[in-house]
């Protein structure tokens, strides 16, 4: 049996809604974090499964490019995040995402 | 790609997202996300795509080992310590992540076999270097502003260090003060006297 597609299409969907499922439940500030790295490597999956399984065209692999640059965004994102959780925490004493809800100014 | 081998992969890294989202430990849940990581990255290198293998298992891990040196020597231990491991509104994230998911079954399920047909014949650097060199512009371009980005946001300002030392001053004195009320009452306690607290009751 091979492997096509489909498959890495069902994959990353799934790994995809656990992420998002981790960003909408985590609490702690680092859990959402991780979880947003999860989500960002789902698309790397499905890309690079798209490119490197099928009929083998003559078209160059764009979608590896495109992975390329999902991994680059998710970095950039993590460090981004990572940098916004040390600010919230100086601020705020609290590493809980419900307690912002309070934070005013 | 050998099927064995993607399902076995595939196993692994469900089992680790699941896991990574599911662990009460945030300790537990990064170990749970470099396991994840490495394993989507083995499969990728097996795809096919050993550059892009190596980016997906090498940024996410040294953004988490930045991010762990900073919380441990930076002051920040707190912030990865124990907390509530899910918030108040799971069940409204798990609808929501299982309405995603749905949505993508049915459009997998109803696109059959439209699915773009790759090739993989050119590299990825030859891609890079003379079909895209844009992508390549545009990613380096984007991780510079990331970085600068995220040093910007997460620096510590001299207004804010001098914000800091205030506060600290203020604790301190309020210690001070209290630690002699304290020795006070517990010296009048010690000549006999009544103290202001058993004065009060």
């Amino acid at each position: 049996m091979s492997v096509g597609p489909g498959h890495y299409a069902a994959l990353s969907a799934i790994v995809f809604t656990l992420g998002i499922y981790g960003v909408l439940t985590r609490s702690n500030l680092v859990g959402v974090l991780m979880a947003l790295i999860l989500l960002f490597a789902a698309p790397v999956i499905a890309l690079v499964g798209f490119t490197h399984t099928g009929m083998g065209g003559s078209q160059p692999p764009l979608g590896d490019a495109f992975a390329l640059f999902a991994v680059v965004g998710s970095g950039v994102e993590g460090a981004v995040g990572i940098a916004i959780a040390l600010l919230v925490w100086r601020r705020t004493g609290s590493s809980d995402v419900d307690e912002l809800v309070e934070v005013e100014g | 790609m050998n099927a064995v081998v993607f399902y076995i992969l595939a196993a692994l890294i469900v089992a680790a997202s699941a896991a990574t989202v599911g662990a009460t430990r945030l300790r537990d849940a990064a170990a749970a996300l470099t396991l994840a990581v490495t394993a989507i990255a083995i499969l990728t290198g097996a795809a096919g795509a050993p550059l892009v293998a190596v980016a997906q298992f090498a940024v996410p891990l040294l953004c988490a080992g930045a991010g762990l040196l900073l919380i441990r020597r930076g002051g920040y231990r707190g912030l990865a310590g124990p907390a509530r491991a899910v918030a108040r509104m799971r069940w409204a994230g798990a609808g929501v992540a299982a309405a995603f998911g749905a949505l993508l079954i049915t459009v997998f399920i109803t696109s059959n076999d439209g699915w773009h047909a790759g090739s993989g014949t050119a590299s990825l650097i030859t891609v890079l270097h003379y079909r895209t060199p844009y992508a390549l512009v545009i990613a380096v371009i984007l991780a510079g502003a990331g970085v600068a980005m995220s040093l910007l946001i997460g620096r510590t300002g001299d207004d804010e260090r001098a914000t800091d030392e205030v506060l600290a001053a203020r604790r301190r004195r309020e210690e001070r003060v209290q630690r002699r009320r304290e020795d006070r009452e517990r010296a009048k306690r010690r000549r006999g006297e009544e103290t202001p607290v058993e004065a009060e009751a």
